[in-house]
């Protein structure tokens, strides 16, 4: 089981974060290693990733859906995803905070992801360090979205 | 391993009763078979030239050299190579399996799952242990609709390569549905907790009860009881080779032959033909070299009959699947796992009146050949080198969603010792008393001995032991300078266990599967001598050892006896090498194989050389002839006459070859004292391990070299229990201990310089005097490590840690008890 | 891990020369193949064995331009116009017939102490000790354990193994 938690200021409103954090291009280019990802169904995408873990790479497939929507507040990404090396699935919590700069908020998450084959057995040591390095990097790949 | 809990099942003496079947009670002096019509071979042989002594191996020039040739090394022609598909689910349900694409790859011959295997392969099959009542699971080679644990086999691809079949295993797509995980023996237990295996009623597979003695006495009249819960923490084997098998099915000839690295390729050929319904005479099982095994080969695994069963339906192709090691960390059976919650009744003086153990054995997702097996000799070892009068273990075998544990290296005798040893040294503590003192007053001293749990120990002294390990050690001097360290804040920790263990298996009432062992020596015209044995050497050595037998018995040259072993199609029914037996039991079968052909040689020389009556009835072998009289035969013309024909003496028939199946009367009891220094640094938890003393008792040893060999092996793996080794599973049954870079083997730097020596109590059991000391290392360092460690401890406070005592959890317990007011 | 997966790209095969124990073979390989199943299967080199694929055991190791390296996380193509020596090659076997009947010190220092049970680490071990008794002639124990930790063994519990590497030592004129 991994599990970790974070927070992350982003210049922008709530309002505005809200549709960004939904649009899968903006998604597709933000996810580490996310080499496809389509809307398929309401608040449903198909993803494909490429993610390593220490020496342990390879590629997932699997599905990501938005639940327990509340505009501009909060929502939950259900996880699920396989590959050759492993699956995760599992839940993380993402929370929209005023932030008290005007046109800022504060992104908090909390993930419980459940990982499973080599990825467990061979890469258990360096999977939360790793899932938060994956974090760090979509926010940084977030914002650098919103510059341009 | 020993069958330890049916009916007529163990040797007992005594007042024991068990609660679960009954026992064959018989008392020690029957156990023994009658000494007077035995022919000792230390009589025969009075000055042996190669027995006892350090002999160098004649199975390493082709080892040192790459020579000798593993399962891996084995190629034959056409051969396919198979892959499998394992579970990443510790347990779910198989929605789907799509194999289309993986059987359209290049070079794939064929995807099987388990509707095309299970009317050709039926359960992986299990020893049947006794214990009534015991709920076996529906066990297939292949995962039927469900997977119990991560790594269980899910389908298989054969294909024209080792790299074609892992490319295509990828392009298998399985929907799991995943359920919830047992991970937790004792949640398992709860009524709400989720169930391993859906058609049973719980996931207690069984209950078994070892009783004997007065306990409400012993716990009457006890100044103290003493609590504690200890655990035995579960262990991979790690055998270096890892598993592999080759099978091919000539369908001319109706013959399936399986090369598989095994420790017991004749009870391994009994159990395929059940699985795939082949008559014995059609299954041929050779184990080639075999690199290791520590139990975890002493096994029937899904992969044996499963590739049987490809064999069958590729044939006459072979195919070989070799395991790779994260296979070998998740499917092949762990070792240990059991929780214990004990209760000593002790007095004052040290005495200890009585115990009772409640023990959980986290048994994993299903029934391999022993499961149920190992931890019952937990409760039957119970009492260890003590005297004490009321003992009773209760057991409960628990499913888990985890690799089932079956043997390792001492079998629920690591446990039972580690228990007795801690008791020994936690009622020392209780009463600040030495733990010398404590263990010389509960000593068994008087042979044969009926323990409470109805065994009779043979033979042993160990006391005789202690006094040497104390003297090796200077065990006076040490606690003095130990005192000296404490006052200087430094913990240093001095710790001893003076095990007893039951090797030899065993008499055959206490074995599934017959507890003898065979021998044929066959001696050639031209005089070369085999010896085929019914055990299977994985690196004791015993091809030496049967050799110094041989030759000694026959007065000729070890370079002259060839030892074959592991092949159902050349050694005669055999039973394996494993319990510390293959000396004892197989060395025995060897020595009156040798000497029923010796006494043949005897007569056909007399013959040959036309020796009178008196001179046939002393016929003397000296500097490798044959002396009647003042005539002789030289080894090789005696041979030859003998397959010649001409000279055959009165009732005799010609050729030059005997067969003995050995049966003991009883299993044996080797026994010994280890001490262990240790310091620990207060700053980081890190144990070092200062010095190291073993006096060990096997009884008569035939070479000292390899004894030694085995005991620093066991050694090393009793310190990895103690320290470092644990297979860790997470909360939803992921292994996390996958690879050898998380499963912490000890490597040369972990251990120390070992000192050891050796005390002789021959057994009676058998007429070489051997008692066995295969496991002997392992059994006695944990405890002795761990009673080090806590003896360094004890002045913080600290009285029991559980194992492995890796710095982190030593460091957290000496940062919680500095922070206890 | 065991074995490189497949892709097009690395699908198409690499001509490479390698000297095996002294004699030079010529061998189109995969780019993925890893150079112990190079040896193990292309040459028919089973001395060297595989004990973990993740370079901890060493009961793969062979030299490489004399120094010794873990030939499961190798692959064959690395090894291309370079020397390697394997356990075969480390001194002629004395049962094969022709042969100079000497073993290599170290291998007679296993054979002398005891140094080896089941004998699969063995070969992997003997090449670092043979490594090991290059770079210091003369080791402590404690340098002995140092030098091989690389390979695990769990049948000695390495102390026979120590005591082959002194004969060794003193059988090279080191001790």
């Amino acid at each position: 089981m991994i599990e970790f938690k974070g927070s992350h200021i982003i210049s922008r409103s709530r309002q505005e974060l809200w549709p960004i954090l939904q649009d899968p291009a903006v998604l597709k280019r933000c996810i580490p290693g996310c080499e496809e990802l389509v809307l398929n169904g309401e608040h449903l995408y198909d993803v494909r990733l490429k993610v390593g873990f220490g020496m342990i790479k390879g590629s997932f497939q699997g599905t990501v859906q938005l639940t327990n929507m509340v505009e501009p507040e909060r929502y939950v990404l259900n996880i699920k995803a396989e590959g050759r090396t492993g699956f995760a699935h599992g839940t993380t919590r993402i929370q929209l905070l005023p932030h008290p700069s005007p046109a800022a908020t504060e992104i908090r998450f909390e993930s419980h992801l459940q990982v499973g084959g080599m990825i467990a057995s061979v890469g258990a040591r360096l999977c939360q360090g790793a899932a938060r390095m994956l974090a760090e990097q979509f926010f940084r790949e977030l914002e650098k979205c919103l510059r341009n | 391993m020993a069958k330890t809990a049916g009916k007529k099942s163990v040797t007992r003496t005594g007042k024991a009763s068990a609660k679960a079947p009954r026992r064959a009670r018989q008392s020690a002096a029957k156990a023994a078979p009658p000494a007077s019509q035995r022919v000792d071979f230390f009589k025969l042989v009075p000055k042996p030239r190669f027995v006892g002594k350090p002999v160098k191996r004649k199975e390493d020039v082709r080892l040192i050299t790459g020579a000798g040739h593993y399962v891996d090394d084995l190629r034959l022609a056409d051969m396919l190579h198979v892959e499998i598909l394992r579970s990443p689910h510790a347990h779910a349900r198989i929605v789907s399996m799509e194999v289309e694409e993986a059987r359209k790859a290049s070079g794939v011959v064929g995807v099987f799952a388990y509707k095309e295997i299970s009317s050709l392969c039926g359960d992986v099959p299990l020893a049947h242990p006794g214990i009534p009542d015991l709920k076996v699971p529906h066990h297939p080679v292949l995962a039927d609709g469900e997977v119990n644990f991560v790594g269980e086999p899910a389908a298989a691809v054969v294909a024209e390569s080792r790299y074609a079949a892992r490319d295509a295993v990828d392009l298998i797509r399985v929907e799991y549905e995943p359920l919830p995980a047992v991970v937790d023996p004792e949640k398992a237990l709860a009524p709400d907790a989720p169930k391993v295996h859906k058609e049973l009623a719980d996931n207690l597979s069984f209950s078994w009860e070892v009783k004997g003695g007065d306990l409400d006495e012993a716990f009457k009249k006890a100044d103290r009881i003493i609590q504690q819960r200890v655990r035995s923490q579960r262990l991979i084997p790690c055998a270096l080779e890892t598993r592999g098998v080759i099978a091919q099915y000539l369908t001319g000839e109706e013959q399936l032959t399986v090369w598989t690295s095994t420790q017991i390729p004749h009870i391994l050929r009994t159990q395929l033909s059940g699985m795939l319904k082949l008559p014995e005479s059609k299954v041929r099982v050779v184990a080639p070299e075999v690199g290791g095994g520590f139990g975890s080969k002493l096994n029937v695994y899904a992969e044996e009959g499963l590739l049987s069963a490809l064999a069958r339906l590729v044939a006459p192709r072979p195919v070989k699947w070799i395991e790779t090691r994260r296979e070998n960390m998740a499917a092949t059976t762990h070792g240990r796992d059991q929780i214990g919650e004990l209760s000593i009744a002790a007095c004052a003086d040290g005495t200890v009146l009585g115990v009772k153990h409640d023990c959980i054995a986290d048994i994993g997702a299903y029934h391999q050949l022993f499961t149920a097996i190992i931890p019952t000799l937990t409760g039957l070892m119970l009492a260890g080198s003590y005297r004490f009068p009321a003992a009773r273990t209760t057991l409960k075998g628990v499913f888990t969603n985890k690799m089932p544990t079956d043997a390792y290296r001492g079998a629920g005798r690591p446990e039972a010792t580690f228990i007795i040893e801690r008791i020994m040294d936690l009622v020392a503590a209780e009463f600040n008393l030495d733990p010398v003192e404590v263990r010389r007053k509960n000593f068994a001293r008087k042979f044969p001995f009926s323990t409470p749990t109805g065994l009779a120990y043979d033979t042993g002294d160990y006391e005789k032991a202690l006094n040497q390990a104390l003297k090796l050690a200077d065990y006076q001097g040490r606690r003095a300078r130990q005192a000296k360290a404490r006052d200087e804040g430094r913990l240093v920790g001095i710790g001893l266990s003076t095990y007893v263990e039951i090797c030899s298996m065993g008499p055959s009432k206490g074995m599934a599967a017959g507890g003898w062992e065979s021998a044929t020596v066959r001696v050639s015209p031209t005089g070369s001598v085999e010896v085929l044995t019914g055990t299977c050497a994985h690196g004791q050595g015993q091809e030496t050892v049967f050799a110094q037998i041989t030759a000694d018995v026959l007065g000729i040259e070890m370079d002259q006896v060839k030892v074959q072993r592991g092949d159902t199609g050349n050694v005669p029914w055999g039973v394996g090498t494993f319990g510390s037996r293959a000396t004892a039991v197989g060395g025995t079968a060897v020595f009156e194989a040798a000497r029923r052909v010796l006494e043949k040689m005897k007569k056909v020389a007399a013959a040959a050389l036309g020796a009178s009556a008196a001179q046939a009835a002393r016929v003397q072998i000296k500097n490798g002839k044959f002396w009647a009289g003042k005539k002789s035969l030289s080894f090789a013309e005696v041979a030859f006459q003998a397959h010649r024909g001409l000279v055959i003496p009165e009732g005799e028939t010609p050729g030059l070859e005997a067969t003995y199946f050995f049966e003991p009367g009883n299993f044996t009891f080797p026994f010994g004292a280890h001490i262990c220094q240790v310091e620990v640094d207060r700053d980081t938890g890190e144990v070092s391990i200062q010095g190291y003393w073993a006096v060990d008792d096997c009884g008569k040893p035939m070479n000292p070299l390899l004894i030694d060999g085995q005991v620093h092996g066991g050694i090393a793996q009793g310190l990895g229990q103690a320290l470092y080794e644990e297979a860790v599973y997470d909360e939803s049954g992921q292994l996390l201990t996958g690879t050898l870079m998380d499963y912490a083997v000890p490597k040369a730097t972990h251990m120390p310089w070992l000192h050891c020596e050796r005390t002789e109590t021959p057994t009676d059991v058998n007429p070489l005097g051997v008692k066995g000391v295969g496991e002997a290392g392992t059994i006695g360092s944990t405890p002795a490590i761990v009673n080090a460690v806590i003896d360094a401890l004890r002045p913080l406070g600290i009285k029991h840690l559980d194992m492995p005592l890796r710095p982190e959890k030593v460091w957290r317990a000496i940062k919680k008890a500095a922070a206890a007011p | 891990m065991p074995m490189p997966r497949s892709t097009p790209s690395l699908s198409k095969k690499l001509a490479i020369s390698v000297t095996v124990n002294g004699g030079e073979v010529r061998r189109e390989v995969e780019p993925r193949l890893l150079l112990l199943h190079f040896l193990r299967d292309e040459l028919g080199l089973t001395g060297t064995h595989c004990g973990c694929e993740t370079s901890i055991c060493g009961a793969c190791t062979v030299f490489l331009d004399g120094r010794a390296v873990k030939s499961c996380t190798l692959l064959a193509a690395q090894a291309d116009r370079r020397q390697i020596t394997t356990i075969e090659g480390l001194a002629a076997p004395a049962h094969q017939p022709g042969s100079s009947g000497k073993l290599h010190p170290v291998q007679e220092g296993f054979w002398e102490c005891h140094g080896l049970q089941c004998g699969f680490c063995t070969p992997g071990m003997i090449i670092s000790a043979a490594q090991l008794l290059e770079r210091a002639p003369n080791p402590s124990e404690e340098e002995i354990r140092r030098g091989l930790e690389g390979n695990l063994c769990r049948c000695t519990g390495y102390q026979h193994i120590v005591e082959a590497v002194r004969y060794a030592a003193r059988k090279l004129g080191g001790g």
